[in-house]
């Protein structure tokens, strides 16, 4: 487009060829920003180095104030995504996938897929019976929790056990490292550094449970001991304790015994 | 005269911990003669962070305030102290606790009405984050805790008074008060602007043992 002006400056506005060329003659470089020549030659000097002036001519396109550019002739232009597919044509892309040993009957033709198809009931998962694999995508809810009947009864508290905050596995704790200076990663009572275990503040009063107090975590899997730190964070029926401790410490026989270290994964697994 | 002040924008402290580990770092297992003996590797946490929660899941906000020996003007553990030297106010503002001269004066730790004067059991000393003067003076411009922030919560600045007390009002900074005591921490400034809705009302908030003063964005 050649833009022609709508209005008249407004106050004293000036175009930013005119503010940089006064700015550059101050510098005393002027020469060196216009090159000797003024705006709208500038905008020739553009037209003249894009293909326009094999299109249409100076003065025609001044006059006119615009050009529409064609489109790109059709064996130039980038093919529709899966468009040789669709036309059950041999794959004629570039693309990598399918990958040269994915193809089913004949090569070049057709998926990834065993049907080399699109596929909403997944044939390569037809081949196990894994309820946690269904060949079409079903909401499963977790495996364990408010629906679990007698466990839930049992073990009413769900547990997140994200990663921990401050370490990674044992990079930094494990080694009585000054990490456990800090309360939200071990709260030292009566001598030893335990891990923390956060639960609703209302679950843990009913319990009678108050802050730093030693709490047993425990399910059919495994037992913990933890220092609890109550909160207002967690909704009601859910704690949390980080997961990864990088200190098992059975206080029994190894495998058979309460942990003290801190591992919840203990009653993951 | 040129003081050193530390502004701590608690707006942007996320709990990371990074400038308590880094003051760990800096003085556990280091002697800086003149300025601070070791730290213990376990007990002191010269920089703190201190949680307040308010509101219930999933409406929550939680303050996180870092607090750190004040280096007051008219400092109570310097008054406690006495004349022997065991405390020192240095023209720049930073307040010392002589490593040597201080030894035995377990008394000292109930002087600070902040909490924030830790005793040191095996060495037999009290001690305080010490503004990293060590470093300041080798010429540093920033303490390691201000380094370590990812969130620029902590910055050290050193300018005289009359800079500071126009800097404080051109910016908004504040001194929060966290503890029953008189709020007479000169020399760190805090800036309370917290930017988080209000979920309770004010009145509650005078009971809590932190009460941290609200202002709105300007």
């Amino acid at each position: 487009m050649f833009q022609a002006p709508a209005i008249k400056p407004v106050g004293e506005s000036k175009s930013d060829f005119w503010i940089f060329n006064e700015i550059s003659k101050k510098l005393g470089l002027s020469n060196y920003f216009s090159e000797g020549i003024n705006e709208i030659d500038w905008v020739k000097r553009q037209f003249d180095a894009s293909d326009l002036p094999t299109q249409i001519t100076w003065k025609k396109f001044i006059k006119k104030g615009y050009f529409v550019v064609p489109t790109e002739k059709e064996e130039f232009r980038a093919p529709v995504s899966f468009r040789w597919f669709w036309e059950g044509r041999k794959k004629d892309v570039p693309e990598p996938q399918p990958l040269p040993s994915d193809y089913t009957e004949e090569y070049l033709k057709g998926l990834q897929t065993q049907s080399g198809k699109l596929e909403f009931e997944c044939n390569s998962l037809k081949r196990f019976v894994d309820p946690e694999r269904p060949p079409i995508v079903k909401y499963v809810p977790a495996w364990e929790g408010p629906h679990s009947g007698e466990m839930f009864e049992k073990f009413p508290l769900q547990m997140l056990t994200p990663h921990s905050k401050y370490s990674f596995h044992t990079q930094g704790d494990g080694k009585d490292s000054f990490l456990l200076n800090i309360p939200d990663h071990r709260v030292l009572v009566d001598g030893w550094y335990y891990w923390v275990m956060r639960l609703n503040a209302e679950d843990a009063a009913e319990r009678g449970i108050k802050k730093n107090d030693l709490v047993k975590v425990y399910n059919d899997r495994g037992c913990v001991i933890c220092a609890a730190l109550p909160t207002a964070r967690l909704p009601r029926g859910v704690c949390h304790g980080y997961e990864s401790s990088a200190m098992y410490e059975p206080m029994g026989e190894p495998g058979k015994s309460v942990d003290r270290g801190g591992c919840l994964n203990l009653a993951d697994s | 005269m040129s003081k050193w002040n530390l502004i701590v924008d608690v707006a942007e402290c996320t709990n990371c911990n990074n400038c308590t580990l880094a003051a760990m770092d800096e003085y556990i297992d280091n002697d800086w003669p003149g300025y601070s003996a070791p730290m213990p590797k376990h007990g002191h946490r010269w920089i703190d962070i201190k949680q307040k929660e308010r509101g219930q899941v999933p409406f929550m906000d939680i303050a996180y305030v870092p607090t750190m020996c004040n280096h007051c003007d008219n400092a109570p553990c310097m008054k406690a102290a006495g004349d022997d030297g065991s405390i020192t106010k240095r023209a720049d503002g930073i307040v010392l606790i002589d490593p040597e001269k201080a030894k035995g004066r377990k008394d000292l730790v109930d002087a600070c009405p902040y909490g924030h004067i830790w005793w040191n059991e095996e060495l037999e000393l009290p001690q305080i984050w010490t503004f990293d003067a060590h470093l300041l003076d080798q010429g540093w411009k920033q303490t390691r805790g201000e380094q370590s922030c990812p969130t620029g919560a902590m910055k050290a600045v050193k300018q005289d008074d009359a800079a500071m007390q126009k800097m404080a009002e051109d910016e908004g900074l504040e001194v929060i008060s966290l503890s029953s005591a008189p709020s007479r921490a000169c020399g760190i400034a805090i800036c309370g602007a917290m930017r988080r809705p209000l979920l309770v009302e004010a009145s509650p908030l005078r009971q809590m043992a932190l009460s941290i003063v609200l202002k709105g964005p300007r």
